[in-house]
């Protein structure tokens, strides 16, 4: 459990993953098999409504391929149904061009269907691949993000609301004219966040968050608040509004926050 | 959980989905079609040999060096003899056939000289008739122009000539035609027209017979050379050809001038006495010497001659296609959903739609005419897209799609042929797992699609009605017809040009009309033989030379709904499966209840709009009409009591009516005290006015204007052009007031959609609501005619109006022969049919007379 200290939370598992290599513009993406309109390279798109999904049964795989060495330290999955179809899927690295693969992660199938999260010592390698395992049921898969996550060096501020425990539905409630219930349908749900991080470095800020910006102004983002604790709570989130301008809290240390909705 | 039962939509998530289906090209932009042998191989003849296709999976196998007819067919896979063999005769060196039917062939035989019938029947072949010697023993080529006549050609002498089979013999018709020296084959593109396979001198020529003889039609086409042509007709415009030396099928199309290969050649080997006979224009049989076999053939619909650089591809549409003439028409769907955050994984579908979809639903009118037409809206969120599963050669572009364009913006470029197709809206639940079965489905046309604007796109469409717009659909079509020449009022004939136009546009017999004149005619060719003069009450009449020609439509006691599926079908294009006119179904059950002597008279003389000539229908012969988006059908409601015996349901306070949803007014405009009816026109070329027509019926209830009711009148009159009977006006005049003596009240109301089962558009429901009370200020249940529906709050409410149904009293259906008295009857047979109670008005229980209407 973390351990407040000064209204900070002491661990700083916090990230942000949004360096995708399947995204990558001098990747080669090859795949297994892909079915007819499930293009391997909708998993590197950033739309949560577009996936990969193989024809065949058994190990199936994506892979991007670049020139020279590339390094990854985190895993990410959402917009699947791997574990209803009772299926995993893991990252796997080859460092002599495909002829021997070794395992990135371990195989997760993630329940509930909800965001895979996975975190690691920097490897580098040129040739990475998601490796799906299709024991019955074909299993799509909607983003699949790998690359080099963003450190948030520190966990969001005391009074943070997991985005995955913050379900938000908005109902239709149909009463009779004496007043009896009738009915009640959903109209949507969604799991709104945001998090505030401050006593930042103004270099970091300069230097990291400034390109994540950039990226989360059009794209979607994986959220892990707590990586070492609550990998499970990980989020697919987009911002719903402008990006509040980082702010100087002190004369050496800046702070940054962020609102979104997320699915999870 | 099947969609139809929304009852329990507690805890549910509604979505809706919107489907688009627009043009699509099934070739592939530059890759050309060829034949693909599919199946096994079966054993055939040892040398000369003849197939003529009996189905799309028999054919006829003449071994002519065997001298042995049999049946072979193909399952997809395999072939099998399915007859016994017939020897026939001889060991020769040619044989020719054609199939007449499907199991009947014309054989002719080098060894015999003899060309004769035969036929199976499933099991074993026969000779049908006597034979008829052609004159040679050197080759003969034949093709079947009708289920009696066949083309010949004598190969050595060079005549193309007709032979008929009268049903015993065979003999010659018309006379013959020489044709250029050469090894030539023949194949049947029309009953009247073949074509020459010219194997020596690589030509395909068009020979069209007349009657009396054969003609050349245009120019020859040059084709491959070959000693021993094979040629089988796969279209009115497409052949499939072969020869000795060719060692290839090709296919060859007409443009209706010019032969020209189209797609790849298909190699079938080194092979020679090549015979082919084609089942469809897609699979063909082919035996030859050599493998000495019987193979299947399938041609593949992939045909695309365009040809260009990389990234210079068409996007398989219409409009950017580039190679129009082998376009392979298909469709291709989009979809688009509500944003939701568990959307279903894996199913495609984009989340684009902004709020929900607008939707004016249709309406009907209780027998006033057409009600609305429902129109669907949808606004989209435009977006960047990879074009991915759009683009089939996204991955050749110079461009990044990704950043270039939106998708709205490209969809609509490529896309400008959207309007008429099909528009599906579905409303269902994001139930997990998920299911296309939590949906229903409404079906429209597409009307409009625009953008993108503002970041926005819409697409618009309307129910199917809408195909008889005036715009759209006028009946009968213009004839473009005009006359040769001058006629007098006593002329008895006359000739239409130009040329051709008879055949093109005009049926053999029927009505016209020329200036304001109608005339009854038959027709050969461009002839038009005028048997009545001034018919329809018209005055016979000079006509000149450029005059138009317009055919009528006519109908004389035709039922009203003959009439509006004539209206429909023909006249607005649609398709009659969208018509539930089979037993048991919405037509029929309308037809026998309630509008079986609906007899319609009448006459259009010009093209006229079908939709107004509709609505004059719908409130002449009182029914209402609209498009079941849902039931993808065109239903129509017939104007009526409510028959004893049916029970609407009850929708109460309590239970089903939302709160402060119910709304009542009533529709003094609609009140009737009297109808007055003009039948039985007179003049049909002039205005509807009561000078033009020869009676009047009316119906009043002077009771209802009086001071000390409504205090004043209230007439409708209607000009009937196509009511000539007393009975039918009557019957017009009595519904319409028995419906609208008193001032009816229009009703609003929303119901969870738990209810909609209960409400059906024109049918009937009953409120039991404090909004309508007795003069006891007790709850008064009130039945109401549902005349439209909306759902206000998708898969969650339905907001609904309704028309009062004022027929007072209880009516009822005639009871069949065998039902007891009155008062022995049981309560079901009370409730259902009539009974004559005394002369006091009342039955001996107390209860009310019944009402005929």
């Amino acid at each position: 459990m973390p351990v407040i200290v000064s209204g900070q939370l002491t661990t700083s598992a916090s990230y942000i993953g949004y360096d995708s290599l399947l995204a990558a513009s001098d990747g080669t993406i090859t795949a297994s098999t892909e079915a007819e309109g499930y293009a391997a390279e909708n998993m590197g798109d950033w739309r949560p409504f577009t996936w990969w999904q193989p024809t065949a049964t058994g190990d199936s795989w994506a892979r991007v391929s670049f020139a020279s060495a590339r390094s990854v330290d985190y895993f990410a999955v959402a917009a699947h149904n791997l574990s209803s179809s009772g299926s995993t899927i893991k990252l796997q690295y080859s460092t002599d061009g495909g002829s021997n693969w070794s395992d990135a992660t371990a195989a997760a199938g993630g329940a509930q269907d909800r965001v895979i999260s996975a975190t690691f010592d920097a490897i580098a390698a040129a040739d990475w691949r998601v490796l799906v395992n299709n024991p019955s049921t074909i299993a799509s898969v909607g983003i699949a993000a790998f690359g080099t996550k963003l450190d948030l060096t520190k966990a969001p501020k005391a009074g943070y609301s997991p985005a995955a425990l913050s379900r938000r539905a908005e109902y239709t409630t149909n009463e009779s004219s004496t007043g009896l219930f009738l009915g009640r349908s959903i109209e949507r749900t969604g799991f709104p966040g945001s998090f505030e991080v401050d006593y930042l470095q103004p270099s970091w800020v300069r230097s990291k968050w400034e390109p994540f910006v950039d990226h989360a102004e059009l794209r979607p983002f994986f959220y892990v608040w707590d990586s070492s604790l609550y990998s499970s709570e990980a989020v697919l989130a987009w911002t719903n509004g402008s990006i509040p301008p980082a702010q100087y809290d002190t004369v050496w240390s800046m702070k940054v926050s962020l609102k979104f909705n997320a699915l999870r | 959980m099947p969609y139809d039962s929304r009852k329990t939509e507690l805890g549910r998530e509604p979505i809706q989905v919107v489907e688009i289906d627009l043009d699509y090209c099934a070739n592939s932009f530059g890759v050309q079609a060829a034949f693909e042998a599919v199946g096994g191989a079966l054993a055939f003849g040892s040398g000369s040999r003849s197939l003529a296709a009996l189905s799309s999976t028999d054919v006829a196998g003449y071994d002519s060096s065997a001298g042995t007819l049999g049946a072979y067919r193909f399952d997809g896979s395999a072939w099998a003899v399915v007859t016994s063999l017939l020897a026939i005769g001889g060991s020769a060196t040619a044989a020719s056939m054609c199939a007449l039917d499907d199991h009947t062939v014309a054989v002719w035989d080098s060894a015999t000289d003899t060309l004769r019938t035969y036929e199976t029947d499933g099991l074993a072949w026969s000779a049908v008739g006597s034979g008829v010697a052609l004159g040679t023993f050197s080759n003969i080529r034949m093709a079947s122009l009708s289920a009696s006549d066949v083309a010949v050609i004598d190969v050595y002498n060079r005549r193309l000539r007709t032979y008929r089979f009268g049903g015993t013999t065979w003999g010659a018709v018309g006379s013959y035609l020489v044709l250029p020296a050469g090894s030539m084959t023949v194949a049947a593109l029309s009953s009247t027209e073949v074509v020459v396979f010219n194997g020596n001198a690589g030509t395909l020529r068009s020979y069209a017979f007349d009657g009396a003889g054969w003609a050349a039609v245009g120019a020859a086409s040059t084709v491959p050379t070959t000693a021993a042509p094979a040629v089988a007709a796969l279209g009115a415009d497409t052949l499939a050809l072969t020869g000795d030396d060719l060692d290839a099928l090709l296919v060859y199309r007409s443009d209706g001038s010019v032969w020209a290969q189209s797609g790849a050649a298909t190699d079938i080997g080194a092979e020679a006495s090549i015979s082919v006979a084609a089942m469809t224009g897609e699979l063909l049989a082919v035996s030859a010497a050599g493998g000495d076999t019987i193979q299947a053939y399938a041609y593949g619909s992939l045909n695309c001659t365009a040809s260009g650089t990389a990234g210079t591809e068409c996007y398989n549409t219409r409009a950017t296609c580039q190679d129009p003439a082998n376009y392979n028409a298909t469709t291709k769907t989009y979809r688009f959903c509500q944003a939701r955050s568990n959307l279903p994984v894996g199913v495609n579908m984009i989340p684009a739609i902004e709020g929900s979809v607008s939707h004016a639903p249709t309406s009907t009118t209780g027998g006033k005419g057409l009600g609305n037409r429902a129109v669907v809206k949808i606004q989209l969120n435009d977006h960047a897209w990879h074009d991915r599963d759009v683009d089939p050669y996204v991955a050749t572009r110079p461009y990044d799609p990704e950043t270039t364009g939106t998708y709205a913006g490209k969809l609509l470029a490529r896309n400008p042929y959207f309007e008429g197709r099909e528009l599906r809206i579905l409303n269902g639940y994001l139930d997990t797992p998920f299911s296309w079965d939590n949906f229903r489905t409404e079906y429209y046309d597409i009307t409009d699609m625009a953008g993108p604007t503002g970041g926005k796109w819409l697409i618009q469409g309307k129910d199917i009605l809408t195909r008889t717009y005036e715009s759209k659909a006028k009946y009968p079509a213009a004839s473009t017809g005009e006359l040769l020449a001058d006629i007098t009022a006593a002329a008895a004939s006359a000739t239409l040009s130009p040329t051709g136009i008879g055949d093109d546009e005009y049926p053999a017999s029927g009505v016209l009309s020329i200036g304001d004149e109608v005339m009854l005619f038959t027709r050969s060719g461009d002839t038009l033989t005028l048997t009545e003069r001034g018919a329809w009450r018209t005055v016979a009449d000079d006509h000149s030379e450029g005059d138009t020609v317009q055919v009528c439509a006519t109908w004389d006691a035709a039922n009203v709904l003959t009439v509006l599926r004539e209206l429909l079908v023909e006249g607005a294009g649609i398709p009659a499966a969208y018509i539930p006119d089979g037993a048991g179904e919405n037509w029929n059950v309308e037809l026998s209840n309630w509008l079986s002597s609906a007899s319609v008279t009448g006459i259009l003389l010009k093209p006229e709009g079908v939709e107004s000539v509709i609505s004059e229908l719908s409130k002449q012969f009182l029914f209402d009409i609209w498009w079941s988006a849902v039931d993808q059908e065109i239903r129509v409601k017939a104007l009526s009591p409510e028959p004893s015996g049916s029970s609407p349901a009850t929708l109460s306070d309590a239970y089903s009516l939302l709160a402060g949803s119910v709304g009542v007014r009533k529709d003094s405009k609609a009140r009737v005290s009297e109808v007055q009816v003009y039948y039985g026109k007179l003049d049909y070329t002039e205005k509807d006015e009561p000078t033009n027509f020869k009676a009047l019926y009316i119906s009043t209830d002077p009771n209802s204007a009086g001071a000390d009711r409504y205090g004043s009148d209230s007439i409708m009159t209607i000009y009937s052009r196509w009511i000539v009977l007393k009975e039918q006006a009557a019957q017009l005049a009595g519904r319409l007031l028995a419906r609208f003596v008193d001032t009816p009240s229009v009703v609003s109301f929303a119901v969870d959609i738990k209810d909609e089962d209960d409400i059906r558009l024109s049918e009937r429901v009953i409120l039991d609501t404090a909004a309508i009370q007795g003069v006891t200020g007790a709850n008064e249940p009130t039945a109401f005619q549902v005349t439209k529906i909306t759902e206000s709050a998708i898969g969650s409410t339905l907001q609904v109006e309704g028309l009062s149904s004022s027929f007072s009293g209880r009516y009822c259906f005639i009871a069949p022969d065998g039902t007891p008295d009155y008062s022995a009857a049981s309560a079901d047979q009370q409730a259902a049919y009539g009974f004559i109670c005394y002369d006091s008005g009342v039955f001996s229980d107390g209860t009310e007379a019944y009402k005929i209407i």
